[in-house]
């Protein structure tokens, strides 16, 4: 196990564990369901499961055309099925759930996922062709489209912005003329203030950003909360279980708001924590993308790493006041299951892509010379990777 | 590597296996940069956020604190024996949320049908608004709907479909409805204490709510551990009266039908404790109900009791025949000359209701005679006469306790008239107040010393602090005791034989004096011979006496308009209930032969009487060996035969009744024994005694105290402890 791979391990646990630890204190309050953090636990264990199966499963078997075929249209059937009649759930106006007796899922959380893999993919098949238009610029943004538009459609605007921005993360990595990225950067100005434009309550949301006091008790009410908190918090926090805000008084507080409460709570001590666990992630999963055996595991780590993180800061920027309102849980942390499980099995394939490339093509002289000789032994078994993984 | 990838079960998509160059691995780099850089922007953020917040967001920490208003009732007001006279409760009243009238035309006459006003009013409610014309979220529709039942209240809410509102508001309540009216006062709608003791005690009654800062959730629930700041409540205090609200209920009830039996305009009556000036009741009939005081008019509010001055009469007669013995210018058996009914001294011609001739003292008293009164005021003089009504109280406020109080009418002898020595010692040409009047009765009854009439105990804070005490003024004594027994032998005896029969007591011998008075015209000058005041003052027990009591009627209708008469037996009736009430030992008339021991009693006394002045009695007093004390034996009137009868009766009664008591007495006078009775059994007997029960447990009594056998007196509580019958027996066994 390489060391990026551990720190991405340890990463994602301390943010699992903060993220257990706050669900309970939230949950315990007296006006919100204390069965909040044995729900949670049940999708931290779902999820930790499938990290680690993903972690096991060669990353490659995932670019298998049949396979990846089946994924893909059976995840876009599934973007249609919040809106079917029975098992489409909608909450808030918004159709983006599908219910599964006592759990819900969100399919755009999975979409997010498979996008992924069928760019990293498809980037690196085209990648004789990739300083052109075409395989550099159009076919990616078209599949991006084919998954964004259901999710827009789903009236999501927060998972659309991240996918978008890991797809632009991912067109750089993969060697996209600058010219176009430069392009596609003005795009989300182009695409997304119509977009915004186009409903009423986020223009709404859009004003209640720029100046939160003007509609104190309405518009802006949910940022000054939030905001608010981390005021009270200080440097230490008010302690764990000991804030007030989740009280009813910060809406969504155990889900996209959850780092406000972290920010009340642990205080400065407690967010710094956060952030500098999500900054160690971007050094280390990006190590790993570069290190990656091939060109495929590097844009697939380039783009889960890019997911998780661009989401993390996404949102924490909107608690923090920096960026207008968008709902969005708080990767590892926040209470949800899509978005827990999703999130943790991309963790199980990025592992998965730093194994691989710890053993096949270490670039680092020094590991290769040592893992060599054992590597053979191993890769004569049809899995060599699942055993190494489980230590 | 290749070989591995070979042995896949499936192949992987072609091209698969291109490998990253280092121009990846630099844009990489890049990205990682840039994410790195977020997250410093981010920590920035973090950092002025957690640490140096704007002024507005730090302020939004304080909208967690919410405040909470601790209420706390208006102070209660209890009489003496802890029974409420003032408390606390909620009435209802109707509001209207505009917003949420569906159909303003029918749901206006719905609500003017249940609550009794017009249609336009209520449609004029529904369009209210503020001062800068908003609609209002409530607009009061009628407040304080006393008679609405939870069930009209509820048909309301459910035919407004929620736009009609009920709210309980809280008010002063008076459970003894019209009972003390005047005495207590009441507080009006808003809050404020309008009359009477509720005014003169704001200060202690009133009450402050408390305020609770403390941290809450958004739903304004308080937080555990959320105190921020606690302010107590403040006043509220309960205050203690000296009244008996039952002795009040009866000397109410007495009024009341005496008032309806005469056909009197107004009753008034004091019942006072002698020793103390302790107000036990304080009556003012007709009364209004304080709970509803709005419907009353003002004219109803006033206390007469305190503020209704009017000339004593024959009653006033005790102060000049106290002055006249105490300086011994009379003893009860000095013979006096009373001009056989008619006598013209200034004047003006004065005439007595019997035609009385040369009797004693002790007859002219008990007859009431004014020819003998103006003799004995001439031998005063008019200083000592005023001295001598300055220092029985007249003229002058009675208790502080009184918020407003009439000081009478009395002006000093320099302003006298020609006539005042001939009206003034049978209370006319002065005009007193029913207190005064107790309090000159009281000095009497008491052995002759001045007492101040009161009726606030005490006032206790809701932390159990006495805030206020009632402290007597030092006694001052004005009689010496054998005057005062005197006089008390004196007004017994006009009880016994005299004008005041109808107030004579069976259980009790009882002391008094009558009194009648032509009222004054009411458009000004003279006497109005149609309108009287008819007064009785007197005390009992004799042997040693306890209560003073007032009565005066006003305007009795009928013919025998005379105090006796008419407040005579209101007299009797309450202080009868009220010494029983306050467990006072009989002492009931008796036979003749101790009237007769008590009378050589009397005659004997003056020769102890320090006070030895009777040089010049004889001049104006006429010989006294002259007649035979039967010969002037009281002639009664035709018309009060009635009265009569009833005063000859009752001796015989009381009697029958002393004697049917003592008897009684003796098989009732010890503790029965309870114990192995059932509850039931237990219960029903200590009703026959009138003891309450205090019970602990459940069975039968295996335990009583006091125990068996114990004397009767002064206990009313027994208690009582319960088990099971076992446990009886093998204590039994034990013993």
């Amino acid at each position: 196990m390489t060391r990026e791979v551990t720190l991405c391990v340890v990463v994602m646990v301390t943010l699992m564990a903060t993220g257990l630890l706050m669900v309970y204190s939230i949950g315990a309050a007296p006006n919100l369901d204390d069965t909040l953090v044995y729900k949670h636990l049940v999708y931290v264990i779902v999820g930790f499961a499938g990290f680690l199966i993903m972690s096991r499963f060669d990353y490659h078997y995932l670019a298998t055309p049949i396979l990846l075929r089946y994924v893909v249209l059976g995840t876009l059937i599934l973007l249609l099925l919040p809106r079917a009649p029975i098992i489409g759930l909608e909450r808030g106006g918004a159709a983006r759930w599908i219910g599964l007796g006592p759990f819900t899922f969100q399919p755009s959380e999975l979409a997010k996922f498979v996008l992924v893999i069928l760019l990293a993919a498809r980037l690196t098949q085209y990648q004789e062709k990739i300083k052109g238009p075409i395989a550099g610029f159009i076919m990616p943004l078209t599949i991006t489209g084919i998954f964004v538009v259901p999710v827009i459609m789903q009236r999501d605007v927060g998972i659309p912005m991240v996918m978008v921005a890991s797809v632009f993360v991912m067109m750089w990595v993969a060697g996209t003329q600058k010219i176009f990225i430069w392009g596609l950067g003005t795009l989300p100005v182009l695409g997304f203030v119509p977009l915004i434009m186009w409903s009423g309550y986020r223009v709404s949301r859009m004003r209640a950003f720029l100046d939160p006091w003007s509609d104190r008790d309405n518009a802006g009410y949910q940022l000054i909360q939030s905001m608010s908190a981390f005021a009270q918090g200080g440097l230490w926090g008010r302690g764990a279980g000991a804030g007030e805000q989740k009280l009813g008084y910060l809406p969504a507080a155990h889900t996209d708001f959850i780092y406000a409460i972290i920010g009340e709570e642990l205080g400065l001590v407690g967010t710094g924590l956060v952030l500098v666990a999500f900054a160690v992630l971007v050094y280390a999963a990006f190590r790993i993308a570069a290190n990656a055996d091939d060109m495929y595991g590097t844009l697939l780590a380039t783009g889960i790493t890019s997911l998780i993180v661009v989401q993390a800061f996404f949102i924490m920027a909107v608690t923090l006041g920096l960026l207008p309102t968008k709902g969005l849980p708080l990767p590892f942390v926040s209470y949800g299951g899509s978005a827990l499980i999703v999130n943790l099995a991309m963790m199980g394939v990025l592992v998965n892509v730093g194994i691989q490339a710890h053993e096949r093509a270490p670039t680092r002289p020094k590991t290769k010379r040592k893992t060599t000789p054992k590597k053979h032994s191993k890769t004569a078994k049809v899995r060599p990777a699942a055993a190494s993984v489980g230590r | 590597m290749q070989n591995a990838r070979n042995k896949w079960k499936y192949k992987p998509a072609k091209g698969i296996d291109y490998k990253p160059t280092e121009e990846h691995r630099s844009r990489i780099w890049w990205v990682q940069l840039a994410f790195l850089v977020a997250c410093g922007l981010l920590f920035l953020r973090l950092g002025f956020i957690h640490l140096n917040p704007s002024a507005k967001l730090s302020e939004e920490e304080q909208r967690h604190i919410g405040r909470m208003h601790i209420p706390i009732g208006r102070g209660e007001i209890f009489d003496r024996n802890g029974l409420v006279l003032a408390t606390n409760t909620n009435i209802p009243s109707v509001y209207v949320d505009p917003r949420k009238v569906e159909d303003p035309l029918s749901l206006a006459n719905y609500v003017s049908l249940q609550l009794d006003i017009p249609e336009d009013t209520v449609l004029a409610r529904f369009a209210r608004t503020d001062a800068a014309g908003r609609v209002r979220k409530s607009n009061p529709i009628k407040r304080w709907v006393v008679d609405m039942t939870e069930d009209d209240a509820e048909a309301l809410r459910a035919f407004s479909n929620g736009a009609i509102m009920i709210q309980n508001e809280p008010v002063r309540h008076y459970p003894h409805q019209d009972s003390a009216a005047h005495l207590l006062g009441f507080v009006n709608r808003a809050g404020e204490a309008s009359e009477g003791l509720e005014l003169a005690f704001d200060d202690h009654l009133r009450s402050k709510y408390g305020v609770l800062l403390a941290r809450t959730d958004e739903r304004r629930q308080l937080l555990p551990s959320g105190l921020v700041s606690y302010e107590e409540p403040e006043g509220g205090e309960m205050v203690q009266l000296t009244l008996d609200i039952n002795i009040q209920h009866t000397l109410e009830n007495a009024l009341d039908n005496r008032m309806e039996e005469v056909g009197a305009v107004a009753g008034l009556g004091i019942i006072m404790e002698v020793h103390t000036g302790a107000i036990l009741a304080l009556a003012s009939r007709p009364a209004f109900n304080p709970n509803r005081y709005d419907e009353y008019p003002a004219e109803l509010r006033k206390n007469r009791a305190l503020l209704d001055v009017f000339e004593p009469g024959s009653t006033f007669k005790i102060v000049t025949a106290a002055a006249a013995l105490e300086h011994g210018l009379v003893t009860p058996e000095t013979k006096i000359d009373c001009e056989n009914g008619s006598f013209n001294p200034y004047g003006h011609r004065i005439r007595d209701f019997y035609r009385l001739g040369v009797v004693s003292f002790r007859e002219a008293f008990e007859q009431s005679s004014n020819i003998a009164f103006i003799k004995l005021a001439a031998l005063l003089g008019p200083e000592r006469l005023e001295e001598w009504i300055r220092s029985f109280g007249f003229g002058a406020r009675t208790s502080s306790d009184f918020q407003f109080e009439s000081p009478g009418i009395f002006r000093p002898h320099t302003q006298w008239s020609r006539l005042s020595m001939g009206s003034l010692p049978m209370g006319q040409e002065v005009a007193v107040t029913m207190p005064q009047l107790a309090k000159a009765m009281a000095v009497i009854a008491n052995g002759g010393y001045v007492v101040q009439p009161y009726f606030v105990e005490h006032a206790i804070s809701q932390r159990g602090e006495i805030t206020y005490q009632y402290q007597a003024p030092p006694r001052k004594r004005i009689l010496s005791a054998q005057t005062a027994q005197t006089m008390q032998y004196l007004c017994h005896k006009a009880v016994l034989n005299g004008t005041g029969r109808a107030a004579s007591i069976p259980e009790y011998r009882s002391g008094g004096k009558t009194g009648t008075a032509q009222m004054a015209r009411k458009d000004g000058r003279g006497y109005d011979p149609d309108r009287f005041t008819t007064v009785f003052a007197g005390f009992a027990p004799m042997s040693n006496p306890r209560l003073v009591g007032v009565i005066v009627i006003q305007e009795p209708s009928i013919r025998q308009r005379y105090g006796g008469f008419v407040c005579g037996p209101v007299f009797k009736e309450v202080m009868r209930d009220a010494l029983i009430r306050l467990n006072v030992p009989e002492d009931p008339v008796i036979d003749p032969m101790a009237v007769e021991e008590e009378k050589t009693l009397m005659a004997a006394k003056p020769q102890d009487d320090p006070v030895e002045q009777k040089s010049n009695t004889s001049a104006h007093v006429s010989n006294a060996d002259a007649l035979d004390a039967d010969t002037v034996a009281p002639r009664p009137d035709p018309e009060d035969l009635d009265e009569n009868l009833e005063a000859l009766l009752t001796p015989l009664d009381g009697l029958e009744l002393v004697a049917r008591r003592m008897a009684d007495d003796d098989t009732e006078r010890a503790m029965p024994n309870l114990i192995g009775l059932t509850r039931r059994q237990a219960r029903e007997k200590l009703q026959q005694l009138q003891i309450s029960m205090d019970a602990q447990g459940a069975g039968w009594v295996i335990y009583q105290d006091p125990p068996p056998g114990a004397v009767l007196d002064n206990i009313s509580l027994c208690a009582l402890r319960f088990g099971d019958r076992m446990a009886v027996l093998d204590d039994a066994d034990e013993g």
